[in-house]
């Protein structure tokens, strides 16, 4: 039998260690800026850097009313400024109740004209509702982009964040978050349910109720299922949900422990942690054939996949080394090497969609915290800190946020924050929630159409 | 999938000539291929597993009634070991057994071979610092820890499985050192 060796007395160390990474983290970026395009996309997250943008009031035709106009564009208003790249200004008569995000907008009101405007218009015709969004030149008036998003009033909002996202997507090539859900795990009584929310925590809902221990969510790229662990028949299997029919079907059930599930980027396989062959390795499955490969031959814990965006690597996390700690092979399983992260014990690695880092949690005194670590520099970065616990981090579909949960306000919640540790939100708020996952910016066709 | 495969090779090789096994890998694949299609491809494995996993676990079997035979005709010894397991407890981040878990363990093999009937589950838990998925896989390896020494120990192996709740189950909710001690264990439940 291994002997290995405990962790707990070399965390001592961490916090020197830690500043002074991010002293080199700092002292880095001017370099970086001038380097890559892609962090000083970043660099542009901060508010007073976001493309300001005004929100004219909604024009009502039909039966549309005042009501849907103005809530059209506080929808708007808070998806556009969870973008992290644009930056909503509602025009003074349409500002009715002044709340948190119009605060923190007038304390960053740009100092330039605002260059851009969007124009909606609502009509509700039969309980059957149109909305068109318009993009114009302030200056000339003119109209650069055009779309119109039909359904009822049940799906309003769902129709306002595809607009949000269309209107991101022409103004900066992202792809925004407004349509993203987050699905995470939540204590019922003894057991454990999915429950699936938007991504600032709003329309929450119970997904499973199986009574029983059920784990570990993942999202299917479009939105439509989520793959979970579920002790459902007593032993840790892998389940699909279908959201839509709300249907479960097996993914994998065998002997031993099956849990962590991540579905590759592409979209064909999802990438799991199996003890079937009696220890915790790292397996991929194509999901149409089913065919089973395995990617790790350690007798130590294999664990938490996390595909990078290209889908040709995957981080794990494993102890081969005597405590948690984080490598990176190929989507074979070739070509392993370890992080160069000089912490102690790290653990649920995630790999930003942008490629270019990796959040995971690392053991510090006080739990556990947020950490991020650059691939390109190899600087690590802390974004918690004496908060509580901070675990379970999944990024956003535009590498932006990052959703984690905590202990910071007593039981364990659903936080958001930026990629640089600012702007936390709390997004949940009914204790024992654990295990969030991030899904694409897609939502199944079936959301967008009417209950009959 | 691939297990039942290689179980089959195995038990082929034994009984037929090394001739024919070609010719028996390629009907049994045909059988195998011949299951309802129409079925989950996910349902094939586990009914086609179950018999296999009966059969590979009987196989040291020959050898075992030597320890169980004693203690079967001793009828009245039998009772006379009361069915009671204890529960083992682990340091931090670790799966290794400590002298104290071998002493235990070592107890409750004796248990398990008064009671050849009984069928047990050794759970594996954690405390409640870490990841879900890592404690997941802890708990795995804790449990397996305990039913290992148990065979070399000469209990059957089909008397024991084993199972992970992570730190799904604390038995303390408290969240100190020694609520964190009592928590990180394997436990046993009779099936």
């Amino acid at each position: 039998m291994k002997n290995y060796r405990s962790s707990e007395s070399d965390s001592r160390c961490v916090d020197s260690i830690l500043w002074a990474f991010v002293f080199l983290f700092v002292s880095a970026l001017p370099n970086q800026i001038l380097a890559q395009t892609e962090v000083r996309l970043r660099a542009e997250t901060r508010s007073s850097a976001r493309l300001p943008i005004e929100l004219k009031p909604s024009q009502l035709r039909d039966q549309a009313t005042k009501e849907l106009g103005q809530r059209i564009v506080d929808i708007l208003d808070n998806d556009l400024w969870t973008s992290s790249v644009v930056a909503a200004y509602q025009t003074e008569e349409s500002r009715a109740n002044p709340d948190a995000l119009r605060l923190e907008l007038a304390l960053s009101r740009p100092t330039g004209p605002i260059r851009f405007a969007v124009q909606t218009k609502v009509s509700l015709v039969q309980k059957k509702l149109t909305l068109e969004g318009q993009l114009l030149d302030s200056a000339t008036n003119k109209t650069l982009d055009q779309k119109i998003y039909r359904g009822c009033p049940e799906n309003l909002r769902l129709l306002v964040h595809a607009l949000a996202d269309d209107i991101v997507h022409s103004l900066t090539g992202e792809k925004g978050i407004a349509k993203s859900r987050i699905a995470f795990t939540a204590a019922t009584g003894d057991s454990k349910e999915i429950f699936v929310m938007e991504f600032d925590g709003s329309n929450l809902r119970q997904a499973t109720s199986l009574k029983s221990l059920n784990l570990t969510p993942a999202w299917s790229n479009d939105g439509r299922e989520i793959v979970f662990t579920s002790y459902q028949r007593g032993n840790p299997d892998l389940f699909v949900l279908d959201l839509i029919p709300g249907r479960m079907s097996y993914l994998i059930k065998d002997n031993g422990l099956h849990s962590a599930p991540a579905w590759s980027p592409d979209g064909k396989k999802i990438a799991f942690v199996s003890t079937k062959d009696g220890n915790a390795e790292i397996y991929v499955m194509e999901i149409y054939t089913k065919a089973l490969q395995r990617l790790t031959q350690h007798p130590a814990i294999d664990a938490s996949p996390s595909w990078s965006p290209t889908g040709r690597e995957l981080v794990f996390t494993s102890d081969r080394l005597g405590n948690p700690q984080l490598f990176v092979m190929d989507a074979e399983g070739t070509n392993l090497r370890r992080l160069p992260i000089d912490l102690s014990y790290n653990d649920s690695p995630a790999w930003s969609p942008r490629g270019d880092k990796i959040a995971f949690v690392s053991r510090t005194p006080n739990g556990f915290d947020i950490f991020v670590y650059d691939l390109g520099t190899q600087a690590v970065a802390q974004l918690t800190s004496k908060a509580g616990s901070n675990e379970d981090p999944c990024w956003s579909p535009d590498g932006y946020r990052l959703a984690f949960s905590s202990t910071r306000d007593g039981r364990s919640e659903i936080y958001s924050m930026l990629w640089d540790g600012t702007d936390v939100r709390r997004l949940t708020y009914k204790g024992a929630c654990t295990s969030p996952a991030w899904s694409l910016n897609s939502r199944p066709a079936e959301e967008f159409l009417c209950k009959e | 999938m691939f297990r039942f495969h290689n179980a089959k090779f195995k038990s082929l090789q034994t009984m037929a000539a090394k001739s024919t096994l070609l010719i028996m890998a390629a009907l049994t694949l045909l059988v195998f291929s011949g299951c309802p299609s129409s079925k989950k491809m996910t349902e094939t494995p586990i009914s086609a597993n179950e018999p296999e996993a009966s059969t590979v676990t009987t196989a040291p079997e020959p050898a075992v009634p030597a320890y169980q035979r004693p203690t079967e005709e001793a009828a009245p010894a039998e009772s006379a070991v009361p069915f009671a397991l204890q529960n083992v407890y682990f340091e931090f981040d670790r799966y290794d057994l400590t002298p104290e878990a071998l002493q235990i363990l070592a107890d409750n093999a004796r248990v398990l071979k008064a009671h050849p009937e009984a069928r047990v589950v050794i759970e594996g838990h954690c405390d409640e610092r870490g990841t879900v998925e890592y404690n997941l896989a802890l708990g795995d390896k804790r449990a397996k820890a305990a039913k290992d020494y148990l065979v070399s120990l000469g209990v059957t192996p089909s008397q024991v499985s084993t199972i992970s709740y992570g730190k799904e189950r604390p038995i303390d909710m408290n969240h100190s050192e020694e609520a964190w001690s009592r928590n990180r264990r394997a436990e046993f439940a009779r099936r």
